[in-house]
């Protein structure tokens, strides 16, 4: 197997990640899933730059972020948890509008 | 020794001022006095402000090409990083000058934090518009997005903050990876790990580079509030307080779309990406005019108008970005200049109102507070374009550009802009001025010194709309920014 192929494999999964994360983070419904879909997204991301051969401080640098993410989304989740009694999108925007009205959707 | 001093702190001013207003964010937050934190915040937030004017002053008016020094960090200044580091730490200092007529606690322990998350992201804008390499860009951008993010959550009482707080992180998420794999590709693609490299004749990987700038171009767009992308836009706002609010809907906005105009700025010299990164942004620019246009006039609530009226504007600098020629590039930072001060104003304005932040509590706001009053009529008159305000200039710009390299749809995408503005413009307006103040309406209206608080931001909101009386400085000033960039030899 040519290494080429490898590199090439090796890209395409992480970007297969990196998608698979970012359709988590932007859509699911739970906090904790959302929290845990941008991990998997800059995971990928991370992953994709390293098959790429990027230099090590722009690998380290997403690294960093991703962490940063995680440690503050896990507190939000926390704090969610103990302010609504659950962590599910539909609830909390509707226990939310019943103090503000709605606006029509663009 | 002074002028010594003087003359080293200008050799090394584009980190001086992103170190002034991130070291002033850790000195706020350490100290434990609510007024002590604030005295340290105004004074970093002036500190930085002075050096980016002196800064812009030198570059963008005496035309002074200065040697700067070589940092530990890739910064440097090139005409839009100059501009945008003068525009965003004059905002951080005009915003935490009204903190305490803005921020609605009298937690001690979480004012200082509240202080120093918001110079953490003035700063992280400033770095990003400064940056020279890709990493650096990466970093200066997630940090200014985490100190928004910490923002939003800060505001003790508010559970929808929470809830912002969370969507923003989420969609930061996103658009963090979509820019860590698209800062990688283009550094791949172009071969350097510079920027500037982007402007480079013949790429390394052409297809890699291009793809890389579009994932950038996207990442910054959602980072902006750019249409269809703004779903995070409208809980953050609101939710998170006028102090929050002010800080993600101006100096945020304002600063992801400097990063943007001057990535524009730098693709538009590379012959082998210019047309697709063109194509991209013109095309986010629409969607942004349409999206935010039509949520502005849907909106009940204050600081929502205000955030999709910007992302109407902000569709405006990605259209005159999207041209890449010099008359493009002045008029997006001309626009940019007059959407951070139709937002203040319009934000400012309304946290002087008081009330439960719908446009109810606008009813009859000219006989209770007349600055106020005045400077939400500025903001709205500036969403409308109307002559004598700066925008009016910007757009007048942007619609002579498109027009002269036949982009008819940018220039009518400009004036549906306006059009729409003058829809939810008028409104604003007339609440204020026809419209009389119920008992409900004055709850929560600031009182004595927290009233006069707001003044200056106030003033300087006003000041920005006028500037389109004597633009003359102000377009010099863009114009030789965007002619700086387009002049940079790769």
């Amino acid at each position: 197997v040519s290494p080429h192929f490898l590199a090439a494999a090796a890209l395409a999964m992480a970007i297969a990640v990196m998608a698979c994360g970012i359709g988590a983070g932007w859509s699911a419904r739970n906090a904790a899933k959302r929290v845990a879909g941008t991990l998997a997204a800059m995971t990928g991301a991370a992953l994709a730059l390293a098959a790429l051969g990027a230099s090590e401080a722009h690998v380290l640098a997403g690294i960093v972020v991703a962490l940063v993410q995680t440690a503050i989304g896990a507190a939000l989740v926390v704090r969610l948890h103990e302010h609504y009694g659950g962590g599910e999108a539909p609830d909390i925007d509707a226990a939310d509008a019943q103090r503000e009205p709605a606006e029509p959707d663009a | 020794v002074i002028a010594a001093c003087l003359e080293l702190a200008r050799l090394h001013a584009p980190l001086l001022v992103v170190e002034a207003l991130l070291g002033g964010a850790a000195l706020s937050a350490i100290l434990p006095s609510a007024r002590a934190s604030w005295v340290v915040a105004i004074l970093a937030a002036m500190t930085a402000t002075t050096l980016g004017f002196d800064l812009a002053w030198r570059v963008l008016v005496q035309d002074l090409r200065p040697a700067w020094a070589a940092e530990g960090v890739a910064i440097a200044a090139d005409g839009i990083g100059v501009f945008a580091a003068a525009l965003l730490a004059a905002l951080s200092a005009v915003f935490i000058s009204a903190a305490s007529a803005l921020t609605e606690t009298s937690n001690a322990r979480i004012t200082p934090f509240m202080f120093a998350l918001a110079l953490s992201a003035a700063g992280g804008w400033c770095g990003a518009a400064l940056a020279q390499d890709f990493t650096t860009l990466f970093l200066f951008v997630e940090i200014a997005w985490m100190a928004g993010v910490g923002l939003v959550a800060l505001r003790p009482e508010g559970g929808g903050a929470l809830n912002g707080a969370m969507r923003m992180l989420a969609a930061g998420g996103v658009g963090a990876a979509f820019l860590l794999l698209g800062a990688g590709l283009a550094e791949r693609g172009v071969g350097s790990t510079q920027l500037a490299a982007l402007a480079a004749e013949r790429l390394a990987i052409p297809v890699l580079g291009a793809a890389g700038l579009a994932l950038m171009i996207v990442a910054l767009a959602l980072k902006a509030g750019a249409a269809p992308f703004n779903s995070w836009v409208s809980v953050c706002a609101s939710a998170g307080g006028a102090f929050s609010g002010i800080g993600i809907g101006v100096v945020g906005a304002c600063g992801a779309a400097l990063a943007l105009v001057r990535l524009a700025a730098l693709a538009a010299l590379a012959p082998q990406m210019s047309n697709g990164a063109a194509l991209l942004l013109a095309c986010l620019g629409v969607a942004a005019v349409v999206v935010g246009s039509v949520q502005a006039i849907g909106a009940v609530n204050i600081q929502r108008l205000a955030v999709y009226a910007g992302c109407a504007q902000l569709g405006c600098v990605l259209l005159g970005a999207a041209l890449g020629s010099p008359a493009g590039l002045e008029s997006a930072l001309l626009q940019v200049l007059a959407m951070a001060g139709a937002q203040l104003a319009v934000m400012t304005g309304g946290a002087g109102a008081g009330g439960d932040g719908s446009l109810r509590s606008l009813n009859g706001l000219v006989r209770r507070a007349p600055l106020s009053a005045a400077a939400i009529t500025a903001g709205a008159l500036s969403y409308m374009g109307a002559p004598l305000t700066l925008v009016f200039l910007g757009r007048w710009r942007l619609i002579e550009a498109s027009l002269g390299v036949g982009w008819w749809w940018a220039a009518a995408a400009a004036i549906a802009t306006s059009l729409a503005g003058v829809f939810y413009g008028g409104l604003l307006i007339e609440r204020i001025y026809f419209r009389r103040a119920t008992v409900a309406t004055l709850q929560g209206e600031p009182r004595g010194w927290r009233a006069y608080a707001l003044a200056p931001a106030l003033c300087i909101a006003i000041a920005v709309a006028a500037l389109g009386l004597e633009p003359g400085g102000m377009w010099r000033a863009a114009a030789h920014a965007s002619a700086l960039m387009l002049e940079r030899a790769p």
